[in-house]
């Protein structure tokens, strides 16, 4: 009995050391999270950042860091080894959560650190065959041996930092989910690429694109998939000829027609993942030199998922920002060349519709055969649950997926399973790290093209631009050798014809050089006009950003950096200069409050500009959206995804013909017209925007209702930034809305002495708890550019900081 | 008193920079067992030692770090203003340290009784 009091006590400090060494639900494990010296406090950067000798084993040889103002690593190494060996262990040590999470996205594993509730977006990563994809891809970077190097050093790299790690030096967000790091390999590095053509090259309507031609008719989609926008100005200037005849392929008598289906829309990108580039001749500069210009538009997290770095050893001086996960600068720029990307949305991702013999799946028929399947295994862990067991089946197409049917007209009870095979230039052997490992030591337009052609998914328009004073663009990829239409609705999984009969050779790709109007450009629309001999596809961009950039470079001469500023940052609105003028002639005021006359007068004074303290860009962007859905909605009401006309084409079409069939609600008795579509919008519009920013005020300014926020790549609460005031818009040049926008602004000005500018919505470190991790989210809000420091040379000794004096250089020295 | 809080609090801060979270619950332990203190005073101290210990050093790296941090760190639990997740970490610390060392100090006691 007397040691009661004692063992009560005893109990009670078990239960308690459990208590906080447990994670419940979301929340850490309060015990080790909140320790003061091994807890979140010790990612609480307060050290300055300071100068360092230190041994780095796994170097071959002595290598320099030069820290910049900005955090940004200038790495000076003596062999490529070191080089890329510095760029994986300097990545890790910003950004190692983040190249963590991507791979183990991309791999189908973020069950295993969160837990069940997204094992369904893992499941799909493995039926769409991600790490095949990564697998096909690392066979084929090991064949060729300098890459192979590169890819094995970047681990080495990127595991000594892993390796140097105590539990309480993780990575914030390590703790807050109660997981470590794991070692690093080539393969990740693989997946990362595959994640990226995932983001960017993923797109694909071919099952509603199936389901509207069966639903609405061939005339539908003649009239609004098939015309371009009349003032779509292509990638590819319209003179520009094609001196070659087509590959030839075979194709069906008629177009297969795939059973109506759900599908699966598992990874959705949303509208604003774009990119503009452009490169303007000598002839138009100030200078005499080029000057080349890219913004890639993504999601907009934080970290920024850009790396900024130069590299400099024996024959590479290299400056730019590089993918967390992967070796080599992706756009930047080299003491000769400079070069950008954008999104190609070429179709290089296609479903079939696959007989197979029995519910086995061992068999299926392809080719007036039964051909065998194989199947992958995917072992799905789960923190915190049972291990899935998913097995995936392949067929040559590709990894094969169930969808649910689709119900139209009277045809009720499909209820067969579908199974559709995914064929995709993901699954496809290449090696992207060896067009951007030649790129990088490019020396001028040859080098550029040769570096290019080992370069496959996700495709992009390389825009170039070198010192010897050529501009040039390439749309540039693998891309499939398509009959006209091929794989735009759910292609025949059983006929030969339907395959990819072989690729579009590289010499045939889209592409110019010097053209006479002096400049070259792209913002993802068409890559050509009609006449190039090659189907490529029919979801590009609207033809506003491009028309507008094109619109601007005609004009302009003389051009400066600061002009170049100036287009980065244009927010011209060519949706509303061209719709806008008509709505406000459809409404009818004579049932309109004196507050929303009000509000009409504002928009009938806009310049189009969407512009942050314009209130006139709210107005029109959600009248806009409320009369695009009015118009839909009767005919776009199915439970099978039906694909809905792009914003240019429903513009033209209200253009030419005001009261076309889809104005009239056929749900109601009366005949609708456009004035009573217009002006019921008006009033919607008005009435959400009262209801979420009050009335009618400066609340209403573009620059909060554009709902800009950067949110942590895991959406945690206070790890983001929000609610930036910006202007922008996702049809203007600046294309910044919502989450999404220019996720790296970056001007290079050719010429004896390269100068270059650049500025990304982040910060080097990925650390929360590091002033570096948003300190240019200021900057990119406001339009603001930093001069990008590339050495020639190792700075000198002098300029770097000693002490706390000044802050304009650290110097790490490393040797082995 | 004073020597008990002391050594708590200064053994605690130390021990933590190498060992890990729970080794705040070691000079409570130890010390308590030794210093014979009623339960209530026993658990008062070692609470107080340590919540001071991890208070102070959680406080001094808020300020050194222009609580840059602290505040990302509140707003992702909800919390109002940055102190209280300074608070929250000194009663961690102060309520591991507290049961360590009443439970030590009741051992003692238990000890000495004939039954």
């Amino acid at each position: 009995m007397k040691y009661l009091p004692f063992s009560l006590s005893l109990v009670a400090g078990f239960a308690l050391i459990w208590v906080l060494s447990t994670r419940w639900g979301n929340i850490p494990p309060m015990g080790p999270f909140m320790d003061p010296d091994g807890g979140f406090w010790a990612q609480a950067e307060r050290q300055p950042f300071s100068n360092l000798a230190d041994k780095l084993p796994g170097l071959m040889d002595s290598v320099e860091v030069y820290f910049d103002d900005r955090r940004v690593p200038h790495v000076f190494a003596q062999n490529d080894h070191d080089l890329y060996y510095m760029q994986g262990y300097l990545q890790a040590r910003d950004r190692l959560f983040q190249m963590e999470l991507q791979t183990y996205d991309a791999a189908g594993r973020l069950s295993e650190l969160v837990g069940p509730s997204l094992v369904e977006r893992d499941r799909q990563s493995r039926r769409w065959g991600m790490v095949f994809g990564a697998e096909q891809a690392l066979a084929e970077v090991q064949k060729h041996e300098p890459s192979w190097l590169i890819f094995k050093a970047y681990s080495a790299g990127v595991n000594a930092y892993i390796n140097s790690l105590e539990s309480e030096q993780y990575p914030l967000e390590y703790k807050l989910l109660d997981i470590a790091p794991e070692p690093w390999n080539p393969l990740k590095t693989a997946l990362l690429h595959k994640n990226m053509t995932r983001t960017l090259a993923a797109g694909n309507s071919d099952i509603s694109h199936s389901n509207t031609l069966a639903y609405f008719g061939p005339e539908f989609i003649e009239q609004f998939f098939d015309k371009d926008h009349n003032l779509l100005d292509p990638i590819i200037p319209i003179s520009r000829s094609w001196d070659f005849e087509r590959i030839p392929v075979r194709l069906p008598d008629t177009l297969f027609v795939p059973k109506v289906a759900r599908g699966v829309q598992p990874f959705p990108v949303p509208e604003g993942i774009g990119s503009n580039n452009w490169a303007v001749s000598g002839d138009k500069t100030a200078s005499g030199y080029p000057i080349l210009s890219n913004d890639p538009h993504l999601r907009l997290t934080l970290p920024s998922i850009w790396y900024e770095i130069q590299l400099f050893a024996p024959g590479i001086n290299t400056y730019g920002v590089s993918l967390l996960g992967a070796p080599g600068v992706v756009i930047g720029f080299n003491e000769q060349v400079a070069w950008g990307v954008t999104n190609v949305a070429s179709d290089v991702l296609d479903w079939y519709e696959i007989r197979f013999e029995n519910e086995e799946k061992d068999r299926y028929w392809h080719d007036g055969e039964w051909k065998p399947t194989t199947k992958r295994i995917e072992e799905i862990e789960v923190r915190g649950g049972e291990t899935m067991v998913d097995t995936v089946v392949y067929t040559h197409h590709g990894p094969v997926s169930e969808v649910k049917s689709g119900n139209m007209h009277e045809q009720v009870g499909a209820t067969e399973p579908i199974y559709h095979a995914l064929r995709w230039i993901a699954h496809e052997p290449s090696n992207e790290i060896r067009a951007f490992y030649q790129l990088n030591r490019a020396k001028n337009y040859d080098d550029y093209v040769d570096a290019l052609t080992h370069y496959q998914a996700p495709a992009q328009n390389f825009v170039f631009a070198s010192v010897e004073g050529d501009i040039a663009l390439w749309v540039n990829g693998q891309f499939p050798n398509k009959w006209d239409g091929q794989g735009r609705t759910v292609s025949d999984g059983t006929d030969p014809l339907y395959d990819w009969q072989g690729w579009i050779p590289r010499e045939h790709n889209p592409h110019i050089k010097n053209p006479e109007r002096g400049f070259v450009s792209s913002a993802n629309q068409e890559s050509t006009a009609p006449d190039y001999p090659y189907y490529m596809d029919d979801v590009y961009a609207s033809f506003e950003r491009g028309r507008r950039i094109n619109d601007r470079l005609s004009e302009m001469y003389e051009i400066t950096k600061d002009d170049m500023q100036a287009l980065l940052m244009d927010n011209y609105s060519y949706h509303a200069s061209e719709i806008l003028p008509s709505m406000l002639e459809w409404v009818k005021t004579d049932s309109l409050y004196p507050i929303q006359i009000e509000v009409l007068d504002s928009l009938k004074a806009w310049n189009f500009y969407n512009n942050a303290p314009y209130r006139a860009p709210s107005v029109f962007r959600s009248w806009w959206s409320e009369l695009y859905e009015s118009i839909l909605v009767d005919e776009y009401n199915a439970d099978f995804p039906l694909r809905a006309p792009a914003r240019d084409r429903l513009v033209q079409q209200l253009k030419d013909n005001p009261n076309f069939w889809m104005v009239d609600n056929q749900t109601t008795q009366g005949v609708e017209t456009i004035q009573d579509l217009a002006t019921i919008s008006f009033k919607k519009a008005f009435d959400n925007l009262t209801e979420s920013y009050g009335s009618w005020s400066d609340d209403w300014d573009w620059g909060w209702v554009i709902n800009n926020n950067i949110p942590h790549l895991t959406q945690t609460n206070g790890l983001g930034a929000l609610n930036l005031y910006s202007g922008g818009g996702i049809e203007s040049v600046n294309a910044t809305q919502g989450s999404s926008g220019p996720s790296w602004r970056m001007i290079v000005e050719l010429g004896s002495e390269i100068k270059a500018w650049g500025v990304y919505p982040g910060g080097a470190s990925g650390n929360p708890g590091s002033p570096n991790y948003d300190s240019m989210i200021e900057s990119w809000r406001t339009g603001e550019l930093y001069e990008l420091r590339f050495y020639k040379e190792p700075p000198l000794d002098s300029d770097i900081s000693l002490g706390q004096e000044s802050k304009l250089l650290v110097k790490w020295s490393l040797h082995p | 008193m004073i020597i008990l809080f002391l050594l708590i609090a200064g053994n605690a801060f130390i021990l933590n920079l190498v060992l890990p979270w729970w080794s705040v619950v070691l000079p409570g332990l130890f010390f308590g067992y030794r210093m014979h203190e009623t339960p209530i005073r026993a658990f008062g101290i070692g609470f107080l030692a340590v919540f001071l210990a991890w208070g102070v050093h959680s406080l001094y790296i808020h300020i050194a770090s222009d609580g840059i941090l602290s505040a990302r760190i509140a707003e992702l639990f909800g919390l109002m203003q940055d102190w209280v997740l300074i608070v929250i970490t000194a009663v961690i610390g102060g309520i591991l340290s507290g049961f360590a060392t009443l439970t030590s100090s009741l051992l003692a006691q238990s000890r000495n009784k004939k039954y």
